[in-house]
């Protein structure tokens, strides 16, 4: 469950001026453009602010194709609750200078493609050759936010045409942890000049406009106050606060932008007479898993684990977990478990397993063996006893807002088995045991580390390793085609796999031990027996995690 | 020759016991010594770089990116757009030495390229 729906608002504000120099300028809202600005989000309800205004000169203007820019705006904005109280969202000062390059500012009050006057007599020079921008940003305590120069990307405007510059990504904003949790959401702007976009001849609007991830909650009706000022003496507008008085009601759910990472595939083989070396068949536990990870806007949202348990080859009672290292067990707001064709079924509390404080630790299920309903003894282990199928199954995880994908370190670390799948045993889950990258959880039993058999952590092995250095536990990245069958050591049955291991895994030729090189005799399911089905897909259990590329931005 | 077939043997015999020629290897998982620092990792991590020019993905529209490894299994579904940058960490596995990425335009273009990991990184520009 998230701590806190985040909102989406999104607001176009178009500011017209009239180029009359006679006249005061005149201002409009345009309230169509509020939520229609297709180039970025243009939606209500989502975890965003998107904030522009576009100066405009205005129609009519023939001989005089200048772009009056705000070289100086406070943006003072607001908004209102749902309670109707009037909120501060963000305030800023921004300062726009467009000059002939880096380093040679020159502030822009009237056109830059003809040489002019001010009114306070200045000489404005029209600009030619390349140009730049220059946008600074300051908060209303002084600090500056933003200082670059960047291609202004412009060109001296021959209407009809458009050119727009990309998106600035500026520094980081104030970070909002209380909505965003630990990540910090970029304050992003753009800038962009059109030419008569509108099809009005000579034309020309120019657009600076503010995204700021993960806003502050919002709902039902807001209004935004813009309050801006220019210094222009000759179109100075003073002070003015314009209300959109626009309620940002919307319908729908926002068209959220959706990712689909699919940080591992793969099988974990487990040995688990740990701390005593077993028999080298490493079938006591073959486990398939896939996982994907869908981010929204850029954060995770959910992570889906699908395991099989492919073979048993041992009496001792497992259970399955999986640990997912950097994410605190707080960030986990809800985990649900769904089996083929079964209903889903909610963990209780968030889903974590109580007391695993440094890493959340979810129990994927307490007994292997209840994924083999009625079955009994070793199970798809030997090749003269039919095969069996068991349950695949799937976690849900739901994370609380704000969950950077980073955060799930494993996935970062490149790591074969990213999240952490061990085994403990279902009668005394201290009894674990982990992949090599993996140390006991916190309820883990630490003195079975280096006792008997075990000699984690020598010569730099990793952890749960015996003294010649083979591990309790090996990961490959692709689901299981076979396993050795039981009593039979695992390098019979994968005849590549020694090469690889005495090469530190640089013998290319056996690189993919886990596929070629497969001795069936030695193998389950064995000669002449069918190939063993492929893991169920991930899409045929629980939710479908589906990007959504045409709405991202 | 009786001589010669004992000293042929006993050459062979030599040879076997010193281990001449290519070093013997264990033949069986038991008979292991695990090289120091070897952890049985079987992929490694690759962060791929992506861009696109305008003329391919015109009107600063997203194009639906995948990228694969080379056996087909899918690793990234998402997006790749004209004006920025998409940087993706992804873990390959180790015996794979590039990836695959297919950009599909609003249009319904369907571009393709198989992307080279060097030192850890994959880079392309869909021109």
């Amino acid at each position: 469950m998230k701590k806190s729906p985040l909102a989406i608002f999104a607001a176009v504000v178009t500011l017209a001026t009239n180029v009359s120099a006679s006249s005061a300028p005149t201002f409009q809202i345009d309230k169509s453009a509020l939520f229609n600005n297709s180039a970025h989000d243009g939606v209500c309800n989502k975890s965003d602010i998107l904030l522009g205004g576009t100066l405009f000169a205005g129609d009519g203007v023939t001989a005089d194709k200048g772009v009056w820019l705000f070289n100086y705006g406070q943006f003072d904005v607001t908004y209102q609750d749902a309670g109707g109280q009037t909120q501060s969202m963000f305030s800023i000062d921004g300062t726009i200078v467009i000059s002939n390059g880096p380093g040679n500012p020159l502030t822009v009050r009237q056109d830059f493609t003809t040489d002019r006057v001010s009114d306070d007599g200045v000489l404005v020079p029209k600009l030619t050759g390349p140009k730049a921008l220059r946008i600074t940003f300051t908060s209303a305590a002084g600090a500056v936010l933003y200082d670059q120069t960047v291609p202004a990307n412009f060109v001296d405007c021959a209407c009809g045409a458009a050119d727009t510059t990309a998106p600035i990504v500026l520094c980081p904003w104030v970070p909002d942890t209380a909505t965003c949790g630990a990540a910090t959401p970029p304050l992003r702007a753009w800038w962009s000049d059109n030419c008569a976009p509108n099809g009005n001849v000579n034309r020309v609007e120019d657009t600076i406009g503010f995204q700021i991830d993960c806003a502050p909650v919002m709902n039902g009706n807001t209004t935004v106050a813009w309050n801006c000022s220019d210094e222009d003496l000759q179109h100075n507008v003073g002070t003015c606060t314009v209300p959109t008085n626009a309620p940002l009601s919307c319908s729908g759910p926002p068209p959220d932008c959706l990712e689909v990472f699919h940080p591992g595939i793969g099988t974990v083989m487990f040995e688990d007479l740990h701390p005593r070396k077993g028999d080298f068949d490493f079938n006591d536990q073959t486990v398939a898993f896939q996982y994907e990870l869908e981010t929204v806007n850029g954060f995770a949202r959910r992570l889906k684990t699908v395991f099989e348990v492919m073979s048993i080859g041992a009496t001792i009672e497992n259970g399955l977990f999986v640990r997912l290292p950097g994410i605190r067990p707080d960030q986990i707001a809800s985990v649900v478990r769904y089996y083929a064709g079964g209903s889903p079924e909610t963990l209780p509390g968030t889903g974590t397993v109580a007391n695993e404080n440094s890493a959340a630790v979810i129990q994927a299920t307490a007994n292997t063996f209840d994924l083999y309903p009625g079955a009994h003894g070793m199970i798809n282990t030997d090749p003269s006893i039919a095969n069996r199928t068991g349950k695949a199954f799937a976690l849900v995880i739901t994370f609380t807002s704000g969950v950077s994908p980073d955060l799930l370190k494993g996935f970062a670390a490149g790591n074969p088995a990213p999240f952490d799948l061990y085994l403990a045993q279902t009668h005394n889950y201290a009894n674990q045991i982990h992949t090599t990258l993996f140390g006991p959880s916190d309820l883990g039993d630490q003195t079975r580390l280096n006792h008997f058999d075990d000699h984690s952590l020598e010569h730099s092995w990793g952890y749960y390793v015996d003294d010649q250095g083979i591990p309790f536990a090996i990961s490959y990245p692709d689901f299981p085609v076979a396993w050795a069958k039981e009593r039979t050591v695992v390098s019979a049955a994968f005849s590549q796999l020694v090469p690889w291991i005495v090469s530190s895994g640089t013998n290319t030729a056996a690189a993919n031990w886990y596929k070629s090189g497969i001795i069936a005799a030695e193998a389950f399911p064995g000669v002449g027996k069918p190939a063993l089905p492929a893991p169920v897909s991930a899409d045929l259990i629980g939710p479908v995690f589906q990007a959504t590329p045409a709405t991202c931005h | 020759m009786k001589i010669l077939q004992h000293a042929f043997l006993a050459t062979i015999a030599l040879i076997a016991a010193t281990g001449c020629g290519p070093k013997q290897q264990a033949k069986s998982l038991k008979d292991v010594q695990v090289p120091p620092g070897f952890t049985f990792q079987t992929t490694r991590g690759v962060e791929v770089a992506l861009t696109s020019s305008e003329a391919v993905l015109p009107g600063g529209k997203a194009g639906h990116l995948i990228l694969t490894r080379p056996d087909g299994k899918i690793l990234y579904d998402g997006f790749l757009t004209a004006t920025g940058e998409r940087k993706v960490r992804l873990s390959l596995p180790s015996k794979d030495q590039a990836l695959v990425a297919t950009l599909e335009t609003s249009t319904g273009n369907k571009l393709r390229a198989e992307l080279p990991v060097s030192g850890g990184t994959a880079v392309h520009r869909f021109e």
